[in-house]
């Protein structure tokens, strides 16, 4: 836990705590950019009460028009898909591992290994964006990166990311 | 004394029934509220008029006016159909107990916005510089000061208690006024801005621990019998051990007390809360045997690196400028000239040593520290204005019968001139190169900036709103500086951001580890203006809307 301090606030160190063995996807199946955004995003919604399996299209929607602007694929195998939506009411992280790679369209043309997932309340205040950009902080250490992808478990992901 | 006036009308307020006290208090409060209309309107005008024509700090209209309308001068004059207004009292306060309250709490205020205007990061680095400087400064003033008092016949040696008072006012620096020129100047990051601002705050606590003492010792002399060293050593050691646990403690807490109070949602709130406690420790440094300032002091100290601490200075700012003037008005009435008249010269020779003791008793060791004779001039100059500190302490001893009215007076005198003398001075030491042997080390942290350019000044405008906007929705602190291009600090926990604009560009400068969290917040506001755009095109032509307005005009 000390080591991920210099990557979190004391005020994320708490949101590290949505990231749990049920939001961790170790083998997608998914091939594509779509399916891959679908299949995190059920998981996360079959995993609480705080979404109505209802919605799903529409938060499904509003996960793609982010990535119309602008995709969430970033560098080095990793990426962010996210939005906020008016069917959430807290926030909800999920990390969805591929080992095969997919097409993200990300920023250096490379396959996407490692997605991290968040779905936060739109009218809500929340260090939503800064939890990511320090989950992307710590992914941005290439060893970090390469002991996820050789991750068995799920426990084993969650202590990766959370160094617990 | 029930007057015309006052039964005229207060009649309508008597209920007839009421006990036989509620006509004292009712004119008691009439009198407060009378005498603070003309406090708060003589005071702010006197310090408005003195910062604008005398290009002085305004602190100095303000004592000025309170002398002029005080009891020893205006005041005293009967008002037809009232009777004076400041009436003179026989007590070691001259004015009205509920007035000098009001004083009480305005001291508090003040030194709990001197605590949190104090940069912990740079007060840290500097502290070792800080502390010789502010000890030599110390030594210095404390030891003539006291022993000045001997050649002049008001005391027979230092241990009497107007010497020791004496020494102790000496002592005192005001933080206040040095760091007001320094941030003028742009100097508050230089090596002597902060080595001024370490040794002033560690003259501060010094001085503090320094005044327990004192008024223990004072209060056993004034008892008669020996001196109980013990007493004393105990009454030291409860100083020194109150100061060092509430600060760590404070430091300690300080983010927790901010996250818990952060869940109530409101800056006015938080602001209210933070007073509240600075005022609880300040009652408590009391009981401790402290005084008060300190509690606030340590308070401010505290939350000083917290993200919180603009917003309870722009929350707190209302008050302050209604009660700081209120404090240094009633500080000015306490002075008799009857009283100074035989002390003058002895004022003036005493004001003399004020200023030297500092010059040389903090320049000295700053030269030690590795400052030149210009650096070690600047240290010394920006140590010499004694400020509210040397009132609030003289305030002390007058009010607990230690020093006399001619001897308060001397105090008055001695933290009028310094703080009038020194301004000029430093400004005009800060002109030429560095101070520092070997050239300018500034304290300065591993950033960067990400620059921003847009169409037009107007759209950089709505844009910087935006951003500033998202970084409040992520639970940022968002202030706006006072300077001609507009900037704002954009602060959270230990994170800290400025943003600039300037015309069509916006610079957003951020620590190197921090950057991905600035770049990500600012990423998402800029794509979310993609839908933005789109809605306008869906919005009705300006033509057919501009029409709809004009209608009914005519």
């Amino acid at each position: 836990m000390r080591d991920r301090q210099q990557f979190f606030s004391r005020v994320n160190m708490k949101l590290l705590k949505l990231i749990t063995e049920q939001t961790i996807l170790l083998n997608l199946v998914s091939t594509n950019k779509n399916d891959v955004i679908r299949e995190i995003m059920d998981s996360v919604i079959s995993g609480t009460t705080d979404i109505d399996p209802a919605n799903s299209d529409h938060i499904f929607k509003e996960l793609l028009v982010r990535e119309s602007k602008m995709s969430t694929g970033m560098q080095n195998g990793i990426a962010i898909p996210h939005c906020k939506s008016q069917y959430v009411n807290t926030m909800h992280v999920a990390i969805g591992i591929s080992q095969s790679g997919i097409d993200f369209e990300a920023l250096d043309g490379k396959t996407c290994h490692v997605f991290i997932m968040s779905l936060s309340p739109i009218n809500r205040t929340g260090p939503h964006l800064q939890f990511l950009a320090e989950i992307s902080q710590i992914l941005s250490d290439e060893r970090i990166r390469d002991r996820l992808l050789e991750a068995k478990t799920n426990a084993e992901v969650v202590q990766i990311i959370t160094g617990t | 004394m029930m007057s015309f006036l006052n039964n005229l009308f207060l009649m309508p307020l008597a209920n007839s029934a009421a006990p036989a006290g509620t006509e004292n208090v009712t004119h008691m409060m009439t009198e407060l509220v009378l005498q603070l209309a003309v406090i708060i309107i003589v005071a702010r005008i006197g310090g408005y008029l003195f910062q604008k024509y005398l290009k002085g700090p305004s602190v100095l209209g303000e004592l000025l006016s309170g002398i002029i309308i005080g009891p020893y001068a205006l005041g005293s004059l009967n008002i037809p159909l009232w009777g004076p207004l400041f009436p003179p009292l026989d007590s070691s306060i001259p004015v009205s107990t509920e007035l000098y309250s009001l004083a009480i709490i305005a001291s508090i205020l003040l030194l709990f916005l001197s605590g949190l205007e104090t940069d912990l990061k740079t007060f840290m680095k500097y502290s070792v510089a800080g502390a010789v400087v502010g000890l030599g400064g110390l030594v210095f003033a404390f030891f003539l000061g006291a022993w000045i008092t001997i050649p002049f016949g008001i005391a027979d040696s230092i241990m009497d208690p107007q010497a020791l008072f004496l020494g102790t006012i000496a002592t005192a620096t005001s933080v206040g006024i040095t760091a007001r020129i320094l941030s003028e100047k742009r100097k508050m990051g230089s090596a002597e801005g902060v080595t001024i601002l370490a040794a002033a705050v560690f003259d501060d606590v010094a001085g503090i621990i320094v005044l327990a003492i004192v008024v223990g010792m004072s209060k056993v002399g004034a008892a008669g019998g020996a001196i109980n060293w013990s007493h004393i050593g105990f009454i030291a050691a409860k100083a020194v051990g109150f100061w060092i646990f509430f600060t760590v403690a404070g430091l300690l807490l300080a983010t927790r007390i901010t996250s818990v109070l952060k869940m109530f949602r409101s800056n006015e709130t938080i602001a209210a809360l933070c007073l509240g406690l600075a005022m609880l420790i300040a009652g408590l440094s009391e009981m401790a045997g402290l005084a008060m300032i300190i509690g606030a002091y340590i308070m401010g100290l505290a939350l000083s690196k917290t993200d919180i601490v603009n917003e309870l200075q722009e929350q707190l700012h209302g008050v302050y400028n209604l009660l700081i003037p209120v404090f240094f008005c009633v500080m000015g009435m306490m002075v008799n000239f009857g009283a100074m008249r035989s002390t003058l010269v002895f004022g003036l020779v005493y004001s003399s040593i004020a200023v030297l003791t500092k010059v040389l008793g903090c320049g000295l060791p700053a030269m030690l520290m590795k400052f030149t004779p210009r650096g070690a001039l600047r240290i010394g100059f920006g140590m010499v204005p004694r400020g509210e500190v040397a009132l609030i302490v003289a305030g002390i001893g007058v009010s607990s019968g230690l020093i006399g009215q001619d001897v308060f007076g001397v105090a008055i005198m001695m933290s009028m001139l310094t703080t009038v003398i020194a301004p000029p001075l430093l400004i005009k030491s800060f002109e030429g190169g560095s101070g520092v042997v070997g050239g300018s080390k500034e304290v300065k942290d591993d950033v960067m900036s990400i620059a921003l350019k847009f169409p037009s000044d107007s759209v950089a405008d709505f844009i910087c709103g935006r951003i500033l906007n998202a970084f409040r929705n992520e639970e940022f602190f968002v202030h706006g500086l006072h300077t001609d291009t507009p900037t704002y600090q954009i602060r959270k926990e230990e994170m800290t951001f400025t943003l600039i604009h300037d015309n069509e560009n916006i610079t957003i400068t951020t620590p190197v580890k921090y950057q991905l969290v600035a770049r990500m917040i600012i990423l998402e506001e800029i794509l979310t203006l993609q839908d933005l755009l789109e809605s306008v095109k869906d919005m009705k032509s300006p033509d057919s809307m501009g029409n709809e307005l004009m209608t009914g005009f005519f």
